[in-house]
């Protein structure tokens, strides 16, 4: 795990706060954007090792970044972390080329397994 | 485009408030913020857990009754084992003596978060109305007649509940006049009351041989069924 790069996107850092903290106590390397077009560009400038995406973000949600991350590196995984928890949600994740979809809250240490799942490192 | 109204919008905000709750405590509890004892990490994973219990609840009520848990098959053991090692650090504060015996591991299905309220009810209250000192007893057994239950009895060594008074307090907003100094809603037997209606079981009151009250929860064996709710799909107040 240690460098691997982590995307974190939510319009509110402060949501982020306690898996940012753990990811890099943990060795990887997470960087926080704000809001979707920030991410898109951000995977343009430089693909990470995995995303993970709030859902409900203004202008650009999740799932519409999460569709457009998948276009263009359909094999990058893409977690989705959302204070939703609604089934269609979980339906139009999985639709938009997610690779997992988590409601908060959550035992952080559930995401990073997921992470570690999700890049093979379990 | 995601519609939300002002409800969702403020589900959202509770979400991620918890969010940040659980994740800040889960951080603590695993020393991320520097070293932790054991009576901190058990606090920080109580924090845990009940956010996200909490966060569970918030989906339901998101839900307005439309959805229940899936009937999920459980140990009661098990279940009164972990309320039990929640109270921990009280039992050690206050010198209670404390026990759990659990015969078996026969199961129950149904809406576990509904039933581990019901639990921590009762032995919530076991802990409030016992003494400094005193004793608590949880035991969790089967009765097999005249069919097959799971029986979680309370036992504790308060002052008990008055013969005439045992079907009142299971009652929304029942307390004794006597309890009018000790912190409460009188919510707690009313709630594990209707968690064991949900599983087709119920909830007694009886005295104790350790001098208390003895709160009786029983779950038919393998058999459960989703929370009550009233014919507009909302959750009985019952």
């Amino acid at each position: 795990m240690s460098g691997r790069r982590i995307l974190l996107v939510d319009d509110n850092p402060e949501n982020l706060e306690s898996l940012n903290a753990r990811l890099r106590a943990l060795g990887y390397v997470p960087t926080v954007v704000l809001d979707g077009a920030q991410a898109i560009d951000a995977v343009r400038r430089a693909v990470p090792d995995l995303v993970v995406l709030d859902v409900m973000m203004p202008e650009l949600n999740g799932f519409q970044v999460c569709r457009e991350i998948h276009a263009m590196h359909p094999k990058l995984p893409i977690v989705m972390l959302s204070s939703k928890a609604d089934p269609a949600d979980r339906f139009w994740a999985q639709q938009c080329g997610a690779s997992a979809f988590i409601s908060k809250p959550v035992d952080p240490v559930a995401v990073v397994r997921q992470i570690a799942l999700r890049l093979g490192s379990t | 485009m995601i519609r939300v109204d002002a409800t969702d919008a403020l589900l959202h905000d509770l979400r991620n408030a918890l969010g940040l709750v659980v994740g800040l405590a889960a951080n603590l509890r695993d020393g991320l913020d520097g070293p932790v004892n054991d009576a901190q990490r058990a606090h920080a994973q109580r924090i845990v857990e009940v956010g996200v219990d909490a966060g569970a609840m918030l989906e339901r009520l998101a839900s307005t009754g439309a959805h229940t848990d899936p009937a999920a098959a459980f140990d009661l053991g098990a279940l009164a084992r972990s309320i039990v090692g929640r109270f921990d650090a009280q039992t050690a504060a206050r010198g209670l003596r404390v026990t759990v015996a659990v015969e078996g591991d026969d199961v129950v299905t149904g809406d576990r978060l509904a039933l581990s309220r019901a639990v921590e009810n009762l032995v919530g209250n076991a802990f409030k109305y016992t003494p400094d000192g005193g004793v608590v007893e949880v035991a969790v057994r089967r009765v097999d007649a005249p069919s097959p239950t799971v029986e979680l009895c309370v036992d504790d060594s308060g002052p008990g509940i008055p013969p005439e008074s045992r079907e009142d307090v299971l009652r929304a907003g029942a307390r004794l006049p006597r309890d009018g100094a000790i912190r409460g809603e009188g919510l707690g037997l009313a709630i594990a009351s209707t968690a064991a209606a949900a599983f087709a079981g119920s909830v007694s009151v009886a005295a104790s041989p350790l001098g208390g009250a003895r709160v009786s929860l029983r779950i038919p064996c393998g058999v459960g069924a989703p929370y009550p709710h009233d014919s507009a799909g909302k959750r009985s107040a019952r």
